[in-house]
Order: structure tokens, then sequence, then C-alpha cells
């Protein structure tokens, strides 16, 4: 009983993360049709910035946060202006995925030559570092920020697609762009809009999800694969679709870990060929 | 023939004077370089990787990030047919060339059911859970240590693989091009035809009367083949088999050195790997950070520079030489 | 005795929306038909259900006596169903000689090949030497299809199809986007089509219609509204109201 109470809880808090960085991906996926590989880039930049910020500049986790997300943010900008405007609705998904694992390589290689090679710590305020009582036992406090921050954006993304004039002019473009520009909408400001915020959700998600996804070089190409799979079992642009895959996919991925450790990779990419095989447009994908 | 002004089309697949021409520049590789003769040939067993990829990246407009598996999967078979004891190097190449269009088949058969970022997926699952199972099953593939003590048997009994590679380079080298033939000759065939028009546009072929699917397996089938005997080649040459033979790291190189070269034409696949390597091979030793950085540099130039790779800047740089000196010829 | 394409009270829906209703007509061997009407008439949707790439809603397509509902689009191809696009899907980088090579060897189930050169197929390229002559079109047999003219990509387009030697014929549109002065090349192909084929033509260019068919077919709004001979139709009041009218409406709006 504690396993499955244990393991059930690692594995929300594992798919909230991923949830977190993903949802940016998958939602720019859906309305710009690009095939992003260096999501996961922006991730690992947001953990850097924020291990900088806590371990040399000595703020604490809040502010670390803020900065992260700020910092990719505006590394991101000159990024998407110069090098992504160029592949938006390319018709072949070739350029677009060599540019965006050229992306990859650079940041990568970037990040190790400005930080070094070791792998970096975000350390956690004491709030969130001890256990919380839950009456019945006690849960790690991270975990439960992770599954409460998930979902707070996962709440808090629907709001702004379904109920603010940006979600409607957002729906708009990704049902039909050159519709939605004959109609007025500025195209253009909502894909750097939304561009911006998919980098700050996975700046954030790659702050706080740092226990399980730890900041290291290789973070950007050691979950490209995982990252990608997820939104691709999600369906591109569906956020409930997004969040089931993570809480799915975070389940087998964690349980497979504690159970058959020695078979955990094999099972996560089985249950991966099987849903994809089935569901070619995702769980909750859209028709093209 | 009169010189008529046209260029020869280096996208299209070369002639026989084109293979014959790249059978003398691996010969004069030989004859240059006889102290790097191992990282020649492995250069040959890359080549006919990414040539596979260019079957399908090219020839048919498949994106995979997986081709490793059919790779990966030529060279397991054949190191492990090595291993227990059988050693003739041509029939090690036949077993790699069966594993891999076995894998072809099955890994063809699962991504085409899919299309855009679910196929990249599909393409990556599925090498991920071979390297999975080549790192789990460690009775058979010696695991993450590897896969050593193949010794492959004298060439017709007489010629061994050395320490020197020289053996193992003109095997490749006779391998590769007796492959780069048999393409050759697919190419210009009714198939390959077929593959160009389903390249264009799959709703017209089929409204043609052709199923697209399994014309595009069978393709998968020749790329797992020449993958597989790429693969059987490199367990030849350098007598260990790794997990990195089946890694994405191979698989996202391989579609580099393609691009890099140029997709889609055979000289650029070729012409991509050699420089890659090279590179690789000088720049990788100093510093890998700086190889990676180097690395995505150059896929953005590609992308944003010379979309057809080195190979179709050098037809366009080609073209406007030619229209200087012969500018009645060009229209 | 039974027609060779016989489509029975086929009917549509999109949503709520109706494409289609309780369509029904009937094609023999050397039926030249046209199917015209308004645009949203429901024309190209009843060609892509009789070509299998839609799903019917209700009703029937018989193909020589035999309910081709579960028959793919591919295989309704083989079966010698064969439709022609509205907008030209030629492949850019390929010759005109390629793609009718394509559409002979795929007849003689030969795309796939692997070991015989296409160049040195020679009784391939004697039926595509007869094919370009047909439609006047030797000249441009070695020219990437990319580069040809609109109207030359139109002829291109019947070769393929009669290429396939179709026993029904669904030509849709195939003077579309052609310019007035290039459509006599088209006239005269379609003049010169197999005697016993069955076609069915749907076309916006009236004088062509009236040259081509020997009987027409309304639609409007996804149904029949009239079928005769096409002198009768020009005088019909219905036809008049639903197809003449509307079009006039329709300039009078803009």
């Amino acid at each position: 009983m504690r396993t499955v109470l244990s393991i059930g809880v690692d594995a929300i808090a594992y798919g909230m993360v991923l949830f977190v960085i993903t949802i940016g991906l998958s939602l720019t996926m859906g309305l710009m049709r690009i095939v992003n590989l260096a999501h996961g880039a922006f991730a690992m930049v947001g953990g850097y910035v924020a291990s900088y910020a806590t371990r040399s500049l000595g703020l604490d986790y809040a502010a670390a946060i803020a900065i992260a997300v700020a910092a990719t943010v505006v590394i991101a900008a000159p990024i998407e202006r110069l090098l992504y405007r160029p592949i938006y609705g390319a018709k072949d998904a070739l350029p677009q995925v060599l540019m965006t694992i050229g992306i990859t390589f650079c940041v990568v290689g970037i990040a190790n030559f400005v930080f070094g090679p070791t792998l970096k710590t975000i350390p956690l305020p004491p709030s969130l570092s001890q256990p919380v009582d839950l009456g019945f036992r006690s849960i790690a406090g991270h975990r439960l920020f992770v599954i409460a921050a998930g979902s707070a954006i996962a709440l808090g993304l629907w709001l702004l697609i379904e109920r603010t004039e940006f979600g409607i002019k957002l729906r708009a473009a990704v049902d039909d762009t050159a519709m939605a520009a004959a109609l007025g909408v500025r195209t253009q400001t909502i894909y750097t809009l939304s561009f911006a915020l998919a980098v700050a959700l996975a700046a954030f998600g790659g702050v706080i999800g740092a226990e399980m996804l730890p900041v290291e070089p290789y973070y950007a190409l050691r979950y490209m694969v995982t990252f990608l799979v997820v939104v691709s079992v999600g369906g591109a642009g569906s956020i409930w679709g997004a969040l089931c895959a993570c809480l799915l996919l975070g389940a087998i991925d964690t349980s497979a870990r504690y159970l058959v450790p020695d078979l955990g990779e094999f099972f996560f990419y089985f249950a991966v060929l099987a849903i994809v095989c089935f569901f070619p447009r995702g769980l909750f994908g859209r028709a093209p | 023939m009169a010189w008529n002004g046209a260029l020869p089309n280096i996208r299209a697949w070369p002639d026989a004077a084109g293979i014959g021409s790249i059978a003398l520049t691996i010969l004069a590789g030989y004859l240059v370089f006889p102290d790097d003769l191992a990282l020649l040939a492995r250069i040959l067993a890359t080549s006919l990787l990414v040539v596979s990829l260019d079957l399908l990246v090219g020839f048919c407009g498949i994106i995979t990030l997986g081709q490793a598996a059919l790779f990966g999967a030529g060279a397991y078979a054949a190191g492990i047919a090595a291993v227990r004891g059988l050693s003739e190097p041509f029939s090690l190449l036949a077993i790699g060339a069966a594993a891999g269009g076995l894998t072809g088949l099955v890994s063809g058969a699962i991504i085409l059911r899919a299309h855009g970022l679910a196929q990249l997926v599909l393409s990556i699952a599925f090498a991920q859970l071979l390297a999975e199972t080549a790192n789990k099953a460690s009775w058979l593939t010696g695991g993450s240590d590897g896969l050593s003590g193949i010794a492959p048997a004298p060439l017709f009994g007489e010629f061994r693989f050395d320490l020197l590679g020289r053996t193992g380079y003109l095997f490749s080298a006779a391998v590769l091009i007796a492959v780069l033939a048999v393409l050759r000759a697919i190419a210009g065939s009714p198939f390959g035809l077929l593959c160009r028009g389903i390249r264009a546009d799959p709703v017209r072929v089929r409204a043609m009367g052709v199923s697209v699917y399994p014309a595009l397996l069978k393709m998968y089938i020749i790329s797992g083949i020449v993958a597989g005997v790429g693969g059987a080649l490199s367990a030849i040459t350098t007598q260990v088999v790794g997990l990195d033979s089946v890694g994405f790291d191979l698989s996202a190189s391989a579609l580099v050195m393609l691009v890099l070269g140029g997709a889609g034409s055979l000289y650029g696949a070729l012409l991509g790997t050699v420089t890659f390597m090279l590179f690789q091979h000088f720049v990788s030793a100093e510093n890998p950070f700086h190889w990676l950085t180097l690395v995505g540099v150059l896929l953005i130039a590609v992308v944003l520079i010379a979309p057809r790779g080195l190979a179709g800047a050098a037809r366009t740089i080609a073209s406007r030489l030619v229209a200087r000196w012969h500018p009645q010829a060009s229209r | 005795m039974s027609a060779l394409l016989r489509i029975e009270r086929v009917s549509k829906n999109f949503g709520g929306l109706v494409a289609s209703r309780n369509v029904s007509l009937a094609l023999e061997p050397g039926d030249r038909v046209a199917l015209i009407g308004p645009n949203g008439a429901g024309k190209t949707t009843l060609v892509n259900m009789i070509a299998g790439l839609l799903p019917l809603s209700a009703g029937r397509v018989m193909f020589a006596g035999q309910d081709i509902a579960r028959v793919s689009a591919v295989a309704r191809v083989r079966m010698g169903l064969v439709r022609t696009f509205q907008i030209s899907r030629l492949f850019p980088d390929l010759t005109p000689r390629e793609h009718l090579g394509l559409a002979v060897l795929q007849r003689q189930r030969r795309t796939g090949h692997l070991f015989r050169r296409f160049e040195a197929m020679a009784e391939v390229h004697r039926e595509i030497d007869g094919l370009l002559a047909e439609l006047g079109i030797e000249a441009l047999g070695g020219r990437a299809a990319g580069a040809l003219a609109y109207g030359e990509q139109r002829l291109v387009e019947i070769a393929i199809a009669l290429a396939l030697q179709p026993r029904v014929l669904l030509l849709d549109e195939p003077a579309a986007g052609v310019p007035q002065g290039e459509t006599r090349r088209i006239v005269g192909a379609l003049d010169r089509l197999p005697a016993d084929l069955a076609v069915l033509i749907i076309e916006h260019d009236m004088d062509l219609v009236f040259r081509f068919a020997r009987h027409i077919i309304v639609l409007a709004e996804g149904e029949v509204i009239f079928e005769g001979a096409p002198a009768v139709a020009a005088n019909d009041p219905h036809v008049r109201q639903a197809y003449l009218g509307s079009y006039v409406h329709g300039r009078g709006r803009a």
C-alpha cells in the first residue's frame, strides 16, 4: 500500500513536470505546424539560469524561478525571430527537424562552454524540501508543489484559451491561419506571443522539474525524445490530451522504473509504439 | 559526345562514369592516406548508412530519426554470428543484409502507418526499443560493454583483416561500389520512378491506381538491406559492435550527414558523410562540445543558406561558372 | 441489363450540411454525360464518392454489376474507374513521358520492377509516344511537368487517364483555369476519346458542355433537378432558375 501510494505520487508529479514543460510545445505545434525538437533546450536554459541565480547570486527559489523564466524568454526572442520564422508552416517537415536539431546542438554546446560539463542543482527552499503531513501519511513537499503548479497551469491555460480574446484569436489562427489573418487577426503577433508563452512554460518546468530531470549539458538531447513522445501521444494542440498523455506516460515510466527497474525504458518505448500506432493523431488529436 | 553546354545533373544518381570516379576517389584515399585506413573504412561503412537513409528521406520523403536501428541490426547480427563461429566475411555480409532487411520490414510496417510528428516519434521509439533490447540482452550482445571478439576469417581464405586495415578498407570499398551499382539500377527502374512520384504527391499516385504503403514498405526493406550491409561491414572491419551503433546519436548524425551533402543525390550522401566524419575526427578530438556547436551551426546554415546541401550548392556554383564561360550555352 | 456505372440514390451529409441528396445516374459504354450546376451544387462531392475518396452516407455505387462500397480508391482505378483532378496534380519534377510511363506500368502491374531500366522498355515507350501524339503534345514529352503551361498540363492529365485504359472516365473540370484561346486543344482531345469509353464530365464552360455531352444532368443544392438532352436543358425553366438564375444573381451582387 505504501509503495503504491509513493509510486502514485511520484508518477503524478513526474507527469505534471512533463506537462508543464511540453504543453507549450504541444500548443505551438498545433498552432504553427512546426516540429520543434529544440523545446527541451529552453527548459534546460531555464534550469541553468535558476541554478546560477541560486548558487552564484544567492537568490531564493521564487526569485530564481522568475529570473529563469524571464531570461529564457529574452534569450528565445531573437532565436524565434531569426531562426523559427523562416520555417513556420513549411510544407516539408525536414527543414524544421534540421533547424531545431541544429538549435538544440548549439544550446548544448554553448551551455557546456559557459557552465561546464557538471550536473547543476537548484537548492529547494526549506518549505519544499520537507515532507508535508497529510494526516494519514506524509509526502515530499516538492512533489506536492509540482502537482499543484501543473494543475494551476492546466486550469490557467484552459481559461486563457477558452475565455479570453487572445484565446479566441489563437483558436481562430489554429483552425485556419489564412482566414484569421483575413479577419484582421495579426497572426505573426499571435505566433510570437504563443512562442514566448511556450518558452516561459518550458523554463518554468525545467526549474521545478530539476529534481526529476536533472539539469546537465545533455539535458536537451536526453529528454528530446520523451518530450516529443508526450506531445505526439497527447495530440498536438490539446490541453487535456497533453495532460492525459503526460499522466499516462508518467505513470507507465515511473511504475516501470519501480517495479521492473531492469526493463524500465523498454516498457516506456513499447507503450509509446503501441499508443502512437493505434492513435496516430494522438489520444485527443484533431483530424488534419 | 559533344559538349552541349548542359551540366550533368548531379542531383540525379550517378551513371557508370560517376561510379567509376567514386571508385577512383576511394582508391586514391588508399594510396594517399595509408596510415588512416581504419578511419577511412569507418567512413565507407557509414556511407552505406547515409545512402540507406537517402533512399527513404531523399527518394521517398519519409523523415526518420531511427535509421541506426537498421544499421545496428546488421552490425549486431553479423557480430553475433562471428562470435559464435561463423566468420566467413561474405556470409557475415549476407547475415547483416538479412537482419537489416527484416528490421526494415518490421520498423517500416510500424513507422509508415503514421505521418508527420507521429512518424518521427515512431521511428525514434522503435530505434530506442531496439537499443534497449541490445543493452539488456547482454548475454547475447555484450550489453553496454559492447560485443567484442569478432574475428572475421581471411577474405577468400587469403587476405587477413589486419591492424593496418588494408583488407578492411578495400573490402569495404568493393562492397560500397557494388551496392551503389545496384542502387543505380534501382533508381532507373520502374520502381525508382514510382518512388519519385510518391515523394512528389502520394495522392496523385493513388489516383493512378498504385498503392503507396506497400511501395514505401518495399523501399524500407531495401533501405534496411543497405544499412544492414553497412552495419555488417562496420562489425567486420572494426571487430567490435557497441550500443552506439543503434543509438539516437548515430541516427541524428546520419541525417545531418545526408542533409549536409544534399538529400536526394547519391553524391550528396557520400560527400556529406566524408565531410562530416573528417571534421568530426579532427574537431571532436579537441572538444566534443565545440563539435556539437559546430554541427548545430552547420545545420542551421544548411536550412537557411543551402537547402540542397553541399552537392546542391556545388551545382549552383558550377552552373553560374558555366553561365559565365559559355553565356550562349546557358539559356 | 445493368449499366456499367450505376449510382443509386446516393446521399452525403457533412454534419448537418447535405452535399448530395438521392442522386441517381447510370453510364453505359460510349456515354457522354455532363454534370453541371452552380458552385456548391455537390458535383465534386459526387465525383469523390464515385472515385472512392469519400464514403457514402446512403445509397449504392455499382460498377459492372458489383457494389463497390468497400472497394478502395486505388482498387477502383485498377477496375477501370479513373478520374482526373479539377486542379492539375502532376509531379513537378517528372516529365510527361515519365507520368505516362507510370500509368502504363501500373496498368501492366509492373511499377514494382527493380532491375529493368525504364528507359530501355521499348514497348512502354512506343505506347507513350502514341498517347503523346494522340493529344498533340509530342514535343513536351521530355520537359519537366512543372514547367508546362497550364493548358498543356491539363492535356497531360487527360493522357494519364487514357494511359490507364479506363472503362469509365470521370473528368473533373478538364478546362478549368485554361485561357479561353487554349480550350480548343482540350475540346479536340475530348472529341478523340475512345468511342466505347463512358465519360462523366463536370464542366463550367457551357460551350464545351453543349458540344461534348449527349446527356446532361443538372444538380442544385445536392439534388438532380433536370436530366435530359442538352437542347432541352437550355430551355428548361427549373434549370434556368437554379443555374442561370443564381449565376445572374451572383453577378448582380458582385
